[in-house]
């Protein structure tokens, strides 16, 4: 599963979410994520439950070079905060410490899901 | 009745043309001409334009952050400008960069509605008054959350993103036959260190 704008790839394989390139697109652009971010929470919650009925979604940033603020809140509100509402859903955010974006906003994400894990390597 | 008033909200410097900015380099765009979708591409490549432009005036030491922050600041500071813009008009947003002593200060100017002034007021003062930025973010997200599911968009993450990056933020409204707002974000060269 995959959406592609002109600077900017969402890709989902069953078990990671990579976003890659740069995001600030139109607002129009953002309700796309939007839609996306719930497949894939849905995908994941129906198709990976372990025998503890637990699912864990990666989602890797490391090469997502830029993403405005608009972006920074689908992220965390389309995203993180709708996967908190499934229950034994949990949720690991790999990032790159080389990108100043995520070392300055990724912490604020913290407390806002109970089961998330934000890895900067 | 055309009487003339100005709000300031925060520490704004007034940009005084008389004074020999160390640099200082002026963006202006004429957005009536411009097809939105390109507008908004635009937006992008001049807010990187300047970021990359003066990154090299400096040392390698503060290149980097220029680069990065200043980036960051004119795309939302721009993206601001074209959503309040008033496209009936001219359109017309101007970003203004001016390098003094150790401080980088952009200002950004466009006309706006009347309408806009209260809800831009009540942002900017809030994210001023605030004691933790971090604290400001989680609670947008979740009022954000909140207006998701009433199926409303709203974030006002603008200002709050700009100042988790260490940049102050200050604002100038002039009402009168027509409204301009004029954004300033100081941003300073050297990161604090956190």
């Amino acid at each position: 599963m995959k959406i592609e704008g002109k600077t900017y790839i969402l890709d989902f394989d069953g078990k990671t979410l990579t976003m890659s390139g740069k995001i600030s697109v139109m607002p129009e652009e953002y309700r796309k994520m939007d839609e996306f971010f719930e497949k894939v929470i849905q995908s994941v919650s129906e198709s990976r439950k372990d025998e503890n009925g637990t699912a864990e979604l990666i989602v890797d940033l490391r090469e997502l070079i830029f993403l405005n603020s608009s972006g920074i809140k689908t992220l965390c509100v389309s995203l993180v905060m709708e996967a908190d509402e499934v229950e034994g859903f949990g949720m690991k955010i790999l990032c790159s410490r080389s990108l100043d974006w995520q070392v300055d906003a990724m912490p604020a994400f913290e407390d806002l899901m109970d089961n998330l894990e934000i890895v900067f390597e | 009745m055309n009487e003339k008033s100005i709000t300031v909200i925060g520490d704004f410097i007034d940009m005084k043309h008389s004074v020999i900015y160390d640099f200082s380099s002026t963006v202006r765009l004429r957005a009536k001409l411009i097809n939105k979708e390109r507008l908004w591409e635009s937006k992008d490549r001049s807010a990187e334009f300047m970021g990359d432009i003066w990154g090299l005036f400096l040392d390698q030491e503060k290149e980097h952050r220029i680069k990065t922050v200043l980036h960051a600041v004119c795309v939302e500071l721009i993206e601001n400008s074209l959503k309040y813009g008033i496209e009936g008009d001219d359109y017309i947003i101007t970003v203004n960069l001016c390098l003094k002593d150790d401080e980088l200060q952009v200002y950004t100017e466009n006309k706006t509605e009347p309408s806009h002034i209260p809800g831009l007021e009540t942002a900017a003062r809030m994210a001023l008054d605030t004691e933790n930025i971090m604290i400001l973010f989680k609670q947008k997200m979740k009022e954000a959350k909140a207006a998701k599911k009433l199926g409303q968009t709203r974030s006002q993450l603008g200002f709050i993103r700009i100042m988790m990056q260490d940049v102050k933020l200050a604002w100038q409204i002039k009402t009168g036959t027509e409204t301009v707002v004029t954004t300033l974000a100081r941003i300073p060269l050297t990161k604090k260190d956190r």
